[in-house]
């Protein structure tokens, strides 16, 4: 029996290096001291390392025993020194978190500073939502120049030289009196009439310009939509349906509208198109002054000799035309109370209308 | 222009409709309203009443009357007007009357007299413009009688036309003209008292004998007829208070008999004419001529008009008498005096009149209704009205000679139109009943006959100078008459072709996102028109003198801008005094002088601020995603060349050269990257720093449309990477080091960037290099890897740039 003692402790210590490692394991808060813990027991000069050099004076059996207690016992170190691993781990990434925190209110929005906005002008938003509306309808889009010549600004539109429709549109004109900025978007009909053949229909968005003095209401460079439709019989109707289905569209609400006569040279019957007061529903109020009608765009049937002009037989087509103010549009919807605004560049406009 | 619907009821019975009504129904049927103005309910509360007792007031001017106001009641009132005595007939205003001032009469008291009450003046009561005295009644008036029933034509409507909703309409500039509108709005006959019995009995008012003054008119002046008769004996005096109150409401201050019948009947029936003091004429002939060689003339007002050849007046043997179809000189005016007349009713050629007018900067009621292009045809009748209302207003005056008329164009067949009635429905959208139309029509005039489904339209004289001369034009007769709100809205049936904007509009749309999305900057607008002050400011050497403007209103705005350059250092100068850094961006154009006349460049400039730091290669990169946003695969980014560009002039002193870049492709310099200098900001009293981008969205938007990329096969094989370490001037840019190495491809390196870059002492740098390394179709061996890196080394050190050990 005393000859098996020897052997009974070997088996002993191991048992019993394997619960200090328990013991020290849970102390371990570093990977460093996991590794020293784990080496020294199985390191090269490790505990179990050292006793399992001495097994091979040992009887087979006995050796056996030992070395499968011995393997049983390094893989539980190894299992429970990964687990272990992976919990240091996590808390060092947890007190690391901690240690670095964040001020997650020290948003651009809380902190003095430049203005961090961006966003589009607010004539932008409405012109491209009107855009949209006569993209989707199949209207193709057209721009020309701000510096236009009386052709395309006055002739091709039936305003000859001495016609005094000429007083209605107050002209900046270049001293060769050939060349002007165009007073309306309609200066782009004859432009679209030379570059598409019937059936067509488009926009011609831009910038107008008029030389009158400037207040709240009144400013030398403004935004008009232009619009056009040729085809074969199209009719006052046709423009009635139109204007409707944009003008609900444009309002997000049922809008009515009237025709009455206006007169532009460039139309043939011309009207104008006003829409029930959005303010006061048709009851009456300032706004409308009292008529429950508010006065929106200018349109009508393309007059013969414009469509002769654009090398179109009036005999064989008809279109319809209109020009719609943006700028009014979006002084309503947005309730900008001075037209100036639009021109100034003043960014505390601009970061009114931010997208973020 | 203003119209009295008394004077229009002279020509047609208005139904009994409110008069709010009747003005909605001109709106939608004729033309636009810019206001409706009501005349007279004063007078249903004012009384006839007659001054019984005057004693005048202790220490005042005013006097106290007792007036009579019948049905035997009297009142005190005080009264001031030079002309109030005993025993007269005037008009009172009890306490309690609105007055068309809107003020409401109270009891008052003045040195302890207490006035119920007052007299009151033409002028008050709006019955005249007249405030020199209380009104004079005539003795026959009862008192107690209600001043409406005195003034019946005083209770009135006055609706004010637009003018530019008739500029079509030369028939319209008038009562007559209106009064045939609202026949055929409400269905209701036009009188016509000016027929051929009527003429007659006005010219037999007229003596025998032979014309005092005869008329020449020149075959080269712009005259298109004239039309002139003389009349004897008129008494110069007040015209009668119907006349007055009637001129009076229209706008026009009446003056005397004479002079307010020339205004009353070219109110009344739209063609202008003149009355001379016969006396004042030299000679007895007067001729329309042309002006020979440039003259100045006195006018009416007193100012005087530089004339041209190209000009046509009146004249008598003495000179000038009229500017045909502006205004009258001073010489042959009516006045007080006057007794023996001479009346004379002429066309002009409207372009004419126009050219004349707008050039010596006259316009008179006269000019506003020729230039609208009148009816020649009308000129006797509107000579006989005058006739009549002179002989009927001065009973003791006579026509002397017969009414003479020449210079008439030949005379030409009225228009007729065909028009066909499926081609009027096809137009509006609807279908107006064949009665309806030849209805309407005929009832604004034109005679129809009708031919099957078509009708021959003839055109009213009044109606064919210029107004009506295509089928189109009787449409819009019938759809506005018929009324456009009869009209059912009706989508068209049309060909389905799917639409695109244009590459530039695409472009313009995507830079506008990118720029909010990418570059987080807020959009601004600016005025495409700039003034030298601005230009001088921003140091800007192009200054558009050949792009100035004729009639600027502003020498701020006064011609087109040659860059948005300039436009958005003024965007930054205000903004900066709101905020501390920004970023904004414009889209718009710059004019240059060119082509046909002037080219319009289509660009976005792009700014960003702060008070410190620099953000020129923020500014650089923000323009290598653009460029890739719009595919501009070959273009890059190289520092500015020396003679500048069309972005930025050479040597321009706002940048900052050596920040300065353009955007080069083969095709040219799209843009260009640069801060600002500080010289110009502190100039601009802009206090920080401020780059600058602009792009040429013309040449982006070319190779928006064709789109480079195509797809290269992933190489899924692990790829390496060798970091190398080499120093360089402290002041070489990095991408020197790159840029040799991206220009010689080395077989297996497919990236170059930059790890890391420190400072070395003695004005060097070392900058760490990193090259990917990847193979096709497999992976690198050891000595493949290391001729990668020797081939590297060896072509960094032959740039200049050795490798640190």
């Amino acid at each position: 029996m005393s000859q098996t003692k020897p052997e009974v402790t070997r088996i002993g210590g191991l048992q019993a290096t394997y619960d200090d490692f328990c013991a020290a394991l849970s102390t371990c808060s570093t990977e460093a001291a996991l590794a020293d813990l784990k080496a020294s027991l199985i390191g090269g000069k490790g505990t179990i390392t050292q006793l399992m050099k001495g097994l091979k004076d040992l009887p087979l059996e006995e050796r056996r025993e030992f070395g499968v207690k011995a393997n049983e016992i390094k893989d539980l170190i190894e299992e429970k020194s990964r687990t272990r691993l992976a919990e240091i781990r996590r808390q060092e990434a947890l007190r690391a978190v901690e240690a670095s925190w964040i001020d997650p209110s020290l948003r651009e929005s809380n902190v003095t500073g430049g203005l961090n906005a961006a966003g589009f002008h607010p004539l932008t938003l409405v012109q491209r939502e009107v855009e949209d509306v006569f993209l989707g309808m199949g209207f193709q889009i057209l721009d020309g120049p701000h510096v236009e010549t009386d052709y395309y600004n006055f002739e091709a539109l039936n305003i000859p030289r001495d016609h005094p429709a000429r007083d209605m549109q107050d002209t900046f004109w270049f001293p060769d009196l050939e060349h002007l900025l165009r007073t309306h978007t309609s200066a782009v009909q004859a432009r679209g009439m030379q570059l598409y053949r019937p059936p067509f229909k488009f926009i011609a968005p831009g910038k107008c310009f008029r030389c009158e003095r400037t207040d709240a209401s009144h400013e030398m460079m403004f935004h008009q939509v232009e619009g056009m439709m040729v085809d074969k019989g199209v009719s006052v109707a046709h423009l009635t349906y139109f204007m409707n289905v944009i003008l609900n569209h444009i309002f997000g609400r049922s809008v009515k509208v009237r025709l009455r006569p206006g007169f532009f040279p460039f139309v043939e019957p011309g009207f104008e198109l006003d829409i029930n007061c959005l303010i006061c529903s048709g009851a009456g109020c300032s706004v409308c002054k009292h008529s429950g009608w508010v006065e929106l765009l200018p349109c009508g049937m393309i007059h013969p000799a414009v469509l002769r002009t654009g090398n179109i037989d009036p005999t064989e087509y008809s279109g319809f035309a209109f020009g719609l103010g943006l700028d009014r549009l979006l002084m309503m919807r947005y309730g900008i109370n001075d037209i100036r605004l639009i021109h100034s560049s003043d960014l505390r406009l601009s970061a009114q209308f931010k997208t973020f | 222009m203003l119209l009295s619907l008394n004077w229009i009821r002279d020509f047609v019975k208005l139904p009994a409709i409110s008069e709010a009504e009747i003005t909605g129904l001109i709106t939608l049927r004729t033309a636009e309203l810019d206001g409706v103005h009501a005349y007279g309910q004063v007078l249903e509360s004012v009384l006839v009443a007659e001054v019984i007792r005057l004693e005048p007031v202790k220490n005042s001017s005013l006097k106290e009357a007792v007036i009579d106001v019948g049905g035997g009641r009297a009142h005190t009132v005080l009264c001031g007007a030079p002309n109030v005595c005993v025993g007269m007939k005037t008009l009172y205003a009890p306490v309690g009357t609105t007055l068309p001032d809107g003020k409401t009469v109270a009891v008052k008291s003045i040195a302890g007299v207490e006035s119920h009450g007052f007299l009151c003046s033409e002028a008050e009561l709006m019955l005249g413009s007249d405030d020199s005295g209380l009104v004079v009644l005539g003795r026959s008036v009862a008192t107690g009688t209600k001043a409406s029933a005195v003034f019946p034509d005083a209770v009135d409507t006055v609706i004010e036309i637009d003018n530019k909703s008739l500029t079509h309409r030369p028939d319209l500039w008038c009562h007559y003209g209106f009064a045939r509108e609202l026949a055929t709005i409400f269905g209701v006959e036009l009188a016509n008292p000016f027929d051929q019995s009527w003429r007659q009995s006005v010219l037999n008012r007229s003596i025998e004998t032979a014309a005092p003054v005869s008329v020449n008119v020149d075959p080269a002046t712009c005259c298109l007829g004239f039309a002139w008769g003389s009349i004897d004996k008129v008494t110069v005096s007040p015209s009668p208070a119907w006349l007055r109150g009637r001129l009076h409401r229209v706008g026009i201050r009446p003056i005397n008999n004479i002079v307010d019948i020339g205004n009353y009947v070219m109110l009344e029936l739209g063609i202008p004419l003149h009355l001379y003091d016969r006396a004042k004429i030299k000679g007895t002939e007067i001729r329309v001529v042309p002006v020979r060689a440039p003259m100045s003339m006195e006018l009416l007002d007193g100012s005087t008009a530089h004339l041209q050849p190209t000009d046509t007046l009146i004249v008598d043997e003495e000179g000038p008498l009229v500017l045909a179809g502006i205004t009258g000189g001073a010489r042959p005016a009516v006045s007080e005096t006057t007794a023996n007349l001479l009346l004379e009713v002429a066309n002009w050629s409207a372009s004419a009149v126009r050219k004349t007018s707008l050039r010596v900067g006259v316009r008179t009621e006269s000019s506003l209704r020729y230039e609208k292009s009148l009816d020649s045809t009308l000129l006797n009748r509107t000579a006989i009205r005058a006739l009549d209302l002179i002989t009927t207003l001065c009973p003791e005056s006579r026509i002397v000679g017969p009414l003479g008329i020449t210079g008439l164009p030949p005379k030409q067949e009225l228009p007729s139109i065909q028009l066909s009635l499926p081609y009027l429905n096809e137009i509006l959208g609807t279908s107006v009943p064949p009665q309806d139309v030849e209805r309407i029509l005929t009832a604004l005039g034109f005679t129809v006959e009708k031919r099957g489904d078509s009708m021959s339209v003839t055109v009213p004289s009044y109606r064919a100078t210029k107004d009506v001369s295509c089928d189109m034009d009787l449409i819009e007769e019938v759809g506005r008459m018929w009324g456009y709100e009869r009209i059912t809205p009706m989508p068209p049936q049309s060909h389905v072709v799917p639409v695109k904007p244009a590459p530039l509009k695409q472009l313009q749309r995507s830079i506008a996102d990118f720029m909010v999305y990418r570059g987080k900057a807020l959009e601004i607008m600016t005025y495409p028109l700039i003034g030298l002050d601005l230009l001088k400011r921003a140091c800007w050497p192009m200054l558009n003198d050949e792009l100035v403007l004729q009639n600027a209103w502003s020498s701020d705005f006064d011609r087109m801008r040659p860059s948005l350059i300039p436009s958005a250092l003024n965007a930054l100068a205000l903004n900066q005094k709101s905020y501390e850094s920004f970023r904004f961006f414009e889209i718009g154009r710059s004019y240059v002088p060119g082509g046909d006349f002037c080219q319009e460049r289509h660009e976005v400039i792009f700014v960003e601020f702060t008070r410190e730091e620099r953000k020129l290669v923020e500014a650089l990169t923000l323009v290598e995603n653009a460029l890739s946003l719009t595919h501009s695969c070959d273009a890059v980014l190289r520092p500015l060349s020396e003679e500048g560009s069309s972005f930025v002039p050479a040597n321009w002193e706002g940048m900052l050269q050596a920040t300065a870049h353009e955007v080069w492709s083969p095709r040219g310099v799209s843009g260009v990257v640069f801060e600002v200098s500080p010289l110009l900001l502190q100039s601009m009293k802009i206090r920080g720093q401020a780059s600058i981008v602009v792009l040429s969205l013309d040449a982006l938007a070319h190779s928006v449309t064709f789109d480079h990329r195509k797809f290269e096969p992933i190489n899924y094989f692990p790829s390496t990477s060798i970091d190398l370490t080499v120093s360089a001037g402290a002041r070489i840019p990095v991408g020197d080091v790159l840029k040799g190495l991206r220009e010689k491809s080395i077989p297996g390196v497919v990236s170059t960037s930059i790890v890391s870059v420190f400072p070395l002492p003695d004005d060097k740098k070392a900058v760490t290099l990193r090259l990917g390394l990847q193979k096709e179709g497999g992976t690198f061996t050891k000595e493949e890897l290391q001729s990668c890196e020797q081939t590297t080394i060896s072509i960094l050190q032959s740039n200049g740039f050795p490798l640190r050990s």
